[in-house]
């Protein structure tokens, strides 16, 4: 056995969390599923009238998703804040990487299956309504999701930013004691509303006549308030903009993972 | 097997070692005394790598414990004071976590419950606290791991249940195994350990071996004024007068722990000098 990792070390852990939390796992999942059903009906089903939209329900799945991830985020690493708990969970031999690993397929892939297989069964089970409705109104419509516009397109993106968002709640997990769920909501908002403001003001004195595209990351001063197609322009380059967009768009999950990984390596009991 | 040198510990700005040095060796019960808050527990998870010394070198099995790799804690098992245990039966306590133990055995395991007449069937949460405290001994006796650490173990216990610990912890003293049982009610480890550790004021103020103590300090019941005026510490009883003299004729006696502890503690020039 390697002494920071080995498969059959972290393959019993899986077992371990799986025996000692079976029954918060599955009674969570029927409650998901309890909770989607009437989310469902009540957002989708009943609100949605007789001219349904496919993008309410994925809507809806957003919503949940956040709110539900993030809240079971923040409770990953509540055993820490507790001192008999933390205990146990420091002192079994097994490294810190591998049960991150393990709380990592617990929380951040197990759910997202069981969250995303509730929210299906859901709106099978809303949509095999619906459209018998359709066919009894005829006045009733259906308008399916579209993928390549709007919500649509930017679903990806939004479901790579709930990553970001849990995994930062799994940090606050590590760092806050109690109430993690309720102090990182407010760490966000101080420090991404602070950061937010710096970063304009910066820009603004800064650069005054430049306006920003995230596209290219670039800079452009318009002269010709009348003429939009005459500007000077900074750009970084296309490869570099590239390269540099993926870092600020996925560097996130793993950046706040390695965080973790460190702090849960000084935590002390 | 534990080697401690001139470690300083601190609680924010509340100092609780400076410059402790300690040497632990295999084939040992070691009891480890103090007053509350002296850091008998804070000693304890030193030694498991729950915290961190600011200062000093701590050793143990050849490992820094702090960086809490998993061949070190596989071989070190703690029993808490305050411990947790998950809301499942005892067979998936044991599915869930044996594998992790390289040494641990079943039957052993199997022998303690019964010593501690512990249905094997029963569910965790269904027991009581000296239940559970009983079951994290035996398996943590059943784990046989070459470093066993118990803070308070009898704390919870009934009267029965401290001398079935006693009968218990003396079956599994081996050459291989080092035992460190840090207490308060010290009268629970008489007979058990063989060496003795008293921490006070952030340092070690005794540290001798039960055959050490019972070769320098005599126990006795006595009458004469004489001998009472000279005692190292004395208590008066309804019985007479319990002292500790200096054993210069080397009479054989029996250990009374509670009273050493005692006068360590209000007359401690007098015994360590009785031990240089």
């Amino acid at each position: 056995m390697n002494s920071e990792f080995s498969f059959e070390r972290l393959f019993g852990l899986i077992r371990k969390q799986w025996i000692e939390n079976k029954k918060f796992y599955t009674l969570g999942a029927l409650a998901l599923l309890g909770m989607m059903g009437i989310c469902m009906y009540l957002f989708w089903v009943l609100m949605d009238g007789h001219n349904y939209s496919e993008m309410t329900a994925y809507q809806i799945y957003v919503i949940g998703l956040i709110l539900c991830g993030t809240i079971y985020g923040s409770i990953s690493f509540n055993m820490l804040g507790n001192k008999e708990k933390g205990q146990y969970w420091l002192t079994f031999p097994a490294s810190v990487t591998e049960k991150l690993l393990v709380t990592f397929f617990f929380n951040l892939v197990l759910f997202f299956l069981v969250y995303s297989a509730c929210f299906f069964l859901s709106k099978w089970g809303a949509q095999v309504y619906i459209e018998q409705y359709l066919k009894e109104n005829e006045h009733a419509s259906y308008q399916p999701m579209n993928w390549k516009d709007g919500f649509g397109e930017a679903f990806p993106y939004i479901i790579w930013g709930y990553f970001c968002l849990q995994s930062l709640f799994i940090l606050g997990s590590v760092y806050f004691k109690q109430f993690a769920f309720i102090k990182t909501v407010i760490f966000v908002t101080i420090i991404g509303g602070a950061l937010s403001f710096l970063l304009a003001k910066l820009a603004i004195n800064l650069f005054p006549n430049y306006n920003f595209y995230w596209n290219n990351l670039e800079l452009r001063e318009y002269h010709d308030p009348t003429n939009y197609g005459v500007y000077k322009s900074y750009a970084l380059g296309s490869t570099l903009s590239k390269v540099l967009g993926y870092i600020l768009t996925y560097s996130w999950v793993p950046l706040f993972w390695v965080i973790t990984w460190f702090r849960l390596k000084e935590k002390e009991i | 097997m534990i080697s401690i040198q001139n470690i300083h510990f601190r609680y924010k700005n509340k100092p609780v070692f400076s410059g402790l040095s300690l040497d632990l060796q295999p084939g040992h019960i070691y009891g480890l005394l103090g007053k509350n808050g002296t850091g008998k527990s804070t000693l304890l998870r030193l030694i498991n790598g729950l915290l961190f010394p600011k200062e000093g070198k701590l050793n143990v099995l050849g490992y820094t414990p702090a960086k809490r790799q998993p061949a070190f804690l596989k071989q070190v098992f703690l029993v808490p004071e305050e411990f947790y245990l998950p809301n499942i039966s005892i067979n998936e306590f044991l599915t869930a976590n044996t594998g992790f133990y390289p040494q641990f055995s079943a039957e052993q395991f199997t022998n303690y419950l019964g010593e501690f007449a512990i249905p094997r069937d029963q569910h965790l949460q269904e027991m009581s606290y000296g239940q559970k405290k009983k079951l994290l001994i035996s398996f943590g006796l059943a784990c046989n791991t070459p470093i066993l650490l118990m803070d308070e173990p009898t704390n919870g216990l009934d009267i029965v249940s401290k001398s079935q610990f006693r009968k218990v912890m003396a079956g599994a003293v081996s050459e291989e195994k080092c035992i460190l049982i840090s207490t308060h009610q010290v009268k629970d480890l008489e007979n058990l350990i063989d060496r003795i550790t008293i921490i006070d004021e952030g340092g070690i103020l005794f540290d001798q071996t039960i055959g050490s103590i019972t070769n320098r300090l005599h126990f006795k019941i006595s009458f004469d004024s004489e001998e009472v005026r000279s005692a190292l510490y004395k208590e008066t009883s309804l019985k007479g007068n319990a002292i500790i003299l200096l054993n210069d004729e080397g009479e054989e006696g029996r250990l009374d722990l509670e009273m050493l502890y005692k006068a360590i503690i209000s007359n401690k020039e007098a015994v360590q000098k009785a031990f240089k």
